[in-house]
This record gives structure tokens, C-alpha cells and sequence, in this order.
């Protein structure tokens, strides 16, 4: 079945073909979804709820555009809107982590590139998963996801420099989780 | 030490770890996620074209409606137009010329009202000269029916009550001194009525004669 077939079948509400292109995508998407969630148990419901959403607007696709592409993209901003939907997590402790701290950052003793080797991925993943909600979409977007500063400014709706701001201090939350996972904590 | 120190990442590397990264499928949550998105197909599948046929359906009949509505009543229009309007026109214009001309003849009619101001000062002087008119006419009244009140009354109480009941005469003739009685009194307040009138009037005819008796008064002392 080619993918043009496999997503007139699935727009048909063909069981067979919506389970094919789930199996298809599951891998790599439920990657994706660990990355933004804090925790696996959110990146299931995230998965889910990203995919109810990439089926409701299927009819909408078109050829021209490859599926996979087309799916990430479905999947991204359904990610995005979920972070934000859950204001308490997304913007309270964003707020209150960052004045946490604020006296510990100090970029002019790092200087030492670390090697990913040296961990596994579902370190780094559960390193992500400690950051603010923001940060962690922040991170993704920018850095993972290789998105220009406006562009993640865009998605965020906020301003390039806060944009710019919280990337700076993500980057430098998730180096300090990655040491602590690094020193066994 | 080295563990100690603080490390920068190496974010190409970090990114390819990351884009490269599988979760290995598993088929419990496929089970969950169907019956999700079953429902939301459904659904789906029903609303969209559904709602798309029904705006597009309602949406032409409604415009053929409203087209067909507006067309019939602009000709009904059209057609009272010549008949009605101009003459709706003409009354509502002539109505308010109308109706403030009448309105203000009458003012001007009455305001004879000027003439009273030529009575007034006709009347003015004369709230000193009126009394003494009017009291002339009490006065020939006066003069003429008191006699002849005096003399009706009584002889038409006595003939009458004569002629029909013999027995009832006493209470007429009460009746007829009380008639006399009031018209006695009558009479005397008339005639009180005219001694102060005619002492009125002799001051009046003094004033009217020596209308500068106070400019002599204050004269005398000089000489």
C-alpha cells in the first residue's frame, strides 16, 4: 500500500491502514513526545491526543508535501499546545525555577565540551524531562527540532528576546542536570 | 576533579542521538489510541461534510429567498409609490402651514386684549368713577321694584291663601310676615346702601370739582 493509498484509507476510517500508519510513525514520534513531556506517562497522552489530532486533519493533507514531514510538523504544534494547555506547569514553575537558579549559573567555567557517548539517550531525555516546561519547548524546538530563534518565537508567542532569554537558560539547566546524571545522581 | 567541573554539550551530536532515537512499538497503547481515534473519526466524518452540505444547501435557498422577498416588495413599492406618496408628501408639508395660522387669528382677535388697555385706562380712572355708575343703576332698581314688591307679595299671599284653605291662613299669614319681615330688612340695608353711595358720591363730585384742594391747602400757609 503506497502512502497516498494509506491516507485515503485511513480518511475512509479503514481500521487495517490507521494501524499500519500508527506502527509506521509510533517509534519515532513517541520519541519526540518523551522529549516534550515530563515523564513517559505524559509523553503516552501526548502521543495520543497528537495523533487523534493528525487524523482529524488528514483530509487536509496533500501530496505535494511528504507524510512524515507533514506528520512531525501535526505532531509538533499538538505537543506545543498541550504543554501550554497545562497552564500551572508551563508558566508558574517556569517562573519559580528560573529565580531558583539564577545564582548558580556561571557560563565562564564551562569550557569542557562533553561527548553524548558518555550517556545513554534516555539520560538526556530524563535531563530534558527536568526542565521547566518552557525551557523544554524551548530546547526542542530551537536546538533539537533546529528551528530559527523567530520561528520558536512564533510557535511560543513571545518575543524574540525572551526567546533568546530562556533558550540561554535551558541550555545551561540541562547541562546542570546532564552533570548530576553524569555524577550518578 | 574532572567529574566536578562543569561541561558544555555538544549539541550536533546530542541532536543526531536524538533524531535517531525509537521507542519500540507497543501494541497496548495502539488499542487505546484506536478507540480515541474511532470516536473522533466518527465524528469527524459525520460533522465536516455534513455541515459543509447543509451551509451550502441553506445558504443558496436562503439567498434565492431573500433575492425573490426583496424583488417582490421593492415592485409593490414602486407601484404605491406614484399613488400614495406624493399626496403623503403635499399634506404632511401643508398640515404644519395650516395649523399655525388659525392658531394665532384668535390671539390676534382676542387680543383686543389691546383694547383693553384702552378700557383699562378708561377703567383705571374709573375704579374711583365706576361705583357711583353702577350704584345709579342699583339705585333706579332699586327705586322702581321695592314698591311694587311690597305691594304683590303681601295681597298675593292673602288672595291666594283666602281662595283656597281658610284653616291654613294663620301659617300663611307667618309666612307673610316673615316676607315682610326680610323685605323690611332688605330694604333698610338698601337704603343704608344708598346713603353711603350718595355720601360717596358728593365726595366724588367734591373731588371732581376741587381737584387741587391740597395744592390751595398748601398755598394758605404762604399768604
Amino acid at each position: 500500500m503506497s502512502r497516498n493509498e494509506l491516507v485515503q484509507a485511513c480518511i475512509k476510517n479503514d481500521k487495517v491502514a490507521r494501524h499500519q500508519l500508527i506502527e509506521q510513525h509510533y517509534g519515532y514520534l513517541m520519541g519526540m513526545c518523551r522529549r516534550y513531556a515530563k515523564s513517559n506517562q505524559q509523553a503516552e497522552t501526548f502521543f495520543n491526543q497528537a495523533f487523534i489530532e493528525v487524523f482529524k486533519h488528514l483530509p487536509e493533507y496533500h501530496d505535494n508535501t511528504s507524510l512524515d514531514e507533514w506528520i512531525k510538523k501535526t505532531f509538533l504544534h499538538s505537543l506545543i499546545f498541550q504543554l501550554k494547555s497545562n497552564r500551572t506547569e508551563y508558566y508558574i514553575t517556569t517562573t519559580t525555577r528560573v529565580e531558583e537558579k539564577k545564582a548558580h549559573t556561571d557560563l565562564f567555567h564551562q569550557t569542557e565540551d562533553q561527548d553524548p557517548n558518555n550517556l545513554l539517550v534516555e539520560d538526556y531525555i530524563n535531563a530534558l524531562q527536568k526542565l521547566p516546561a518552557s525551557f523544554r519547548a524551548v530546547y526542542n524546538l530551537h536546538i533539537i527540532e533546529e528551528l530559527s530563534l523567530k520561528e520558536t518565537a512564533d510557535i511560543l508567542e513571545i518575543s524574540e528576546d525572551s526567546a533568546k532569554n530562556s533558550i540561554e537558560r535551558a541550555r545551561n539547566e540541562f547541562l546542570k542536570n546532564v552533570n548530576l546524571k553524569m555524577q550518578g545522581y | 576533579m574532572q567529574d566536578k567541573k562543569p561541561h558544555r554539550i555538544n549539541e550536533d551530536a546530542l541532536r543526531e542521538k536524538f533524531t535517531s532515537y525509537r521507542v519500540s512499538f507497543n501494541p497496548s497503547c495502539l488499542e487505546i489510541l484506536e478507540n480515541e481515534v474511532a470516536h473522533v473519526k466518527t465524528h469527524a466524518s459525520l460533522e465536516l461534510p455534513d455541515t459543509k452540505k447543509l451551509v451550502r444547501f441553506g445558504g443558496i435557498f436562503l439567498i434565492l429567498i431573500a433575492i425573490g422577498c426583496a424583488a417582490f416588495f421593492t415592485y409593490d413599492y414602486v407601484k404605491n409609490m406614484p399613488a400614495s406618496a406624493p399626496e403623503k408628501d403635499t399634506v404632511a408639508a401643508e398640515k404644519p402651514i395650516v395649523q399655525p395660522t388659525p392658531e394665532p387669528q384668535p390671539k390676534q382677535e382676542a387680543a383686543p386684549a389691546v383694547v383693553k388697555a384702552d378700557t383699562i385706562k378708561a377703567e383705571v380712572p374709573k375704579h374711583d368713577t365706576v361705583m357711583p355708575v353702577v350704584t345709579q343703576k342699583t339705585k333706579t332698581a332699586l327705586k322702581t321694584y321695592p314698591p311694587q314688591v311690597k305691594n304683590a307679595a303681601p295681597k298675593k299671599d292673602t288672595s291666594s291663601v283666602t281662595a283656597i284653605n281658610p284653616a291654613q291662613v294663620d301659617s300663611v299669614k307667618k309666612k307673610a310676615k316673615a316676607d315682610t319681615a326680610s323685605a323690611n330688612k332688605n330694604q333698610q340695608v338698601k337704603k343704608k346702601k344708598k346713603k353711603r353711595k350718595n355720601s360717596l358720591d358728593a365726595t366724588e363730585d367734591i373731588r371732581q370739582s376741587e381737584p387741587n384742594s391740597s395744592d390751595d391747602d398748601v398755598v394758605i400757609p404762604n399768604n
